[in-house]
């Protein structure tokens, strides 16, 4: 089903979720159904329901923040742990259900053959069949983003509200240190390009929002507008040092600060196998 | 031909002087406005006036009011005689002192506001703007900021370094309200006319900056709650993994405990 060296690999589903309890299950049971050599992260954001219950009962790890910080947070909370716990992939899947699963394998596909090519792949909607009717305002918004984004980065870029992206190491690790705030898909793509890597898109469908209605509203998505173009706009003036890819500093630290979990981790697996 | 051409001349000479007399006579008239007796005719009339008019007062006391228009426009008031008119200034009367100002054959009284005169003297003298009870308002206002910023400090609510910014603030205050005159020459500098203002300006500019530090001061303290938040809930997660992974080690039951998840994760 997958190339070999895929399968060496570890790999991580970030599934962020912000009272989702109704959804949560469901995307995580997708997940391990259509990806099961992924490991599932669901970072509960604060939830006043049982979003964590029904992450755990089916089977995610699940990091619980102590109050909401919103959905930039959240992804930063999923990268962090990846970098701690040495995930050389890591795939966003939102926690609403909007993001097909199914489509997990063609992100990683595209990740690795593109290999060297691209150090972020993003599942865009406008390079094929939406799989629903994305609103218009939505569409107009999305066009405009687009065509900046295009512009600055010289790159194709078609959808780049989408969060539906997976990411390498390298990936991984900018994300840790740095993740944009409150709307932060616009302006991560922007940091990539700041940081010189590379972002390819491959097409996929996605649902209409699992649960209730669009997060971002009228009211909001002139907000939205606003704060992104205003972020585009300083982030031009704004120079990142380009991290240094599979950063051994870094490895040792996380593994020098959680020595017993991934100690025990190995012998737990190991005598797993072993008595298998 | 000859007896005609004298004739011409003649009709155009009274046609010129016609129209000298139709321009010069309204001119002539506006002058000169008479103003009858009553509490605000004087008033309008100095509104209704052109500049350089006279204004004739008959016997009587009339009350002046629009003193700056009087001033502005150059008026002469003629009054009946010193003894007949009287003119009473309602403000401070100064535009009857102006230069371009004449007052003939009456008399001024004193000011209605007398009080107002008192205050341009002030003014005049730059020895302070502030009245004794709104400087003693001042200070005790002032004082009772630096005392409560200390009491603040004091009872560790406060933290030094914001301390001395708002003690700061609460001794440039109280300078001010003690010694006005630098508020003045503030002002002076500034080219700002009222000191009041000056003082609203520059407040205004510190509060501006402090509110700025605060905003900053608040996105890094979010900022480090987020990071703070993240870690929580990470370890919390590395920990409940680790008594699992422990559990399942100390029962040797080949790690069923931590494995549980994964075992699960296996295609149904």
């Amino acid at each position: 089903m997958n190339p070999d060296k895929t399968k060496e690999l570890r790999k991580l589903a970030i599934v962020p979720a912000y009272n989702e309890a109704g959804m949560v299950g469901r995307v995580v049971r997708d997940i391990r159904r259509h990806a099961p050599d992924f490991d599932i992260l669901v970072v509960d954001d604060g939830s006043t329901d049982t979003t964590a219950l029904h992450a755990r009962a089916q089977g995610a790890m699940v990091i619980s923040h102590p109050f909401n910080l919103g959905i930039g947070g959240a992804m930063q909370s999923g990268y962090k742990y990846a970098l701690r716990h040495g995930y050389d992939v890591a795939v966003q899947v939102d926690g609403d259900g909007q993001h097909k699963p199914a489509y997990i394998h063609d992100l990683l596909a595209a990740l690795h053959t593109e290999g060297d090519e691209a150090d972020m792949v993003c599942g865009s909607r406008f390079r094929g069949d939406p799989g629903y009717k994305v609103p218009l305002g939505r569409r107009i918004g999305n066009l405009i983003f687009a065509i900046v984004l295009t512009a600055i980065t010289r790159q194709r870029i078609t959808d780049p509200t989408s969060g539906f992206r997976m990411t390498n190491r390298r990936g991984i690790e900018l994300f840790a240190r740095d993740y944009p705030h409150d709307y932060p898909e616009v302006e991560a793509l922007l940091m990539l390009n700041a940081h010189r890597l590379r972002i390819h898109e491959v097409h996929v469908s996605m649902n209409a929002r699992g649960f209730g209605r669009s997060s971002i509203d009228y009211p909001r998505s002139a907000y939205y507008m606003l704060k992104v173009l205003l972020a585009i706009f300083i982030g031009l003036f704004r120079r990142r040092p380009t991290p240094v890819a599979e950063s051994d500093e870094k490895e040792m630290l996380a593994k020098g600060l959680t020595p017993n979990t991934e100690e025990l981790r190995a012998l737990t697996e190991r005598g797993d196998g072993g008595q298998a | 031909m000859r007896a005609r051409a004298p004739r011409r001349a003649a009709t155009r000479v009274a046609a010129l002087a016609a129209a000298v007399a139709l321009w010069a006579a309204p001119a002539a008239s506006a002058g000169t406005i008479r103003v009858e007796p009553g509490p605000s005719t004087l008033g309008e009339a100095i509104l209704l006036a052109e500049p350089g008019d006279v204004i004739e007062l008959p016997a009587g006391r009339f009350l002046l009011t629009e003193g700056d228009v009087l001033e502005e426009k150059g008026l002469t008031l003629r009054g009946a005689g010193e003894d007949e008119t009287e003119i009473v200034p309602a403000g401070g009367g100064a535009a009857l002192k102006a230069p371009g100002v004449t007052v003939e054959a009456a008399s001024v009284a004193e000011p209605l506001q007398p009080e107002k005169a008192e205050g341009d003297e002030a003014d005049e003298d730059g020895s302070g703007t502030l009245e004794p009870r709104a400087q003693a308002i001042a200070l005790i206002v002032t004082l009772g900021i630096f005392l409560l910023v200390l009491e603040l400090v004091r009872r560790r609510k406060l933290v030094e370094r914001y301390a001395l910014l708002w003690m700061a603030a609460a001794a440039a205050l109280l300078v001010l309200s003690i010694w006005t005159g630098l508020l003045d020459r503030i002002a002076d500098l500034m080219g700002i006319q009222e000191p009041a203002n000056a003082i609203f300006i520059l407040a205004f500019g510190v509060v501006f900056l402090l509110l700025l530090n605060f905003s900053v001061v608040s996105s890094r303290l979010s900022e480090e709650t987020k990071i703070l938040a993240q870690e929580v809930a990470r370890l919390q997660l590395e920990l409940e993994q680790e008594r699992e992974a422990r559990a399942a080690l100390e029962a040797g039951d080949g790690g069923e405990g931590y494995a549980r998840s994964k075992k699960s994760t296996a295609p149904q």
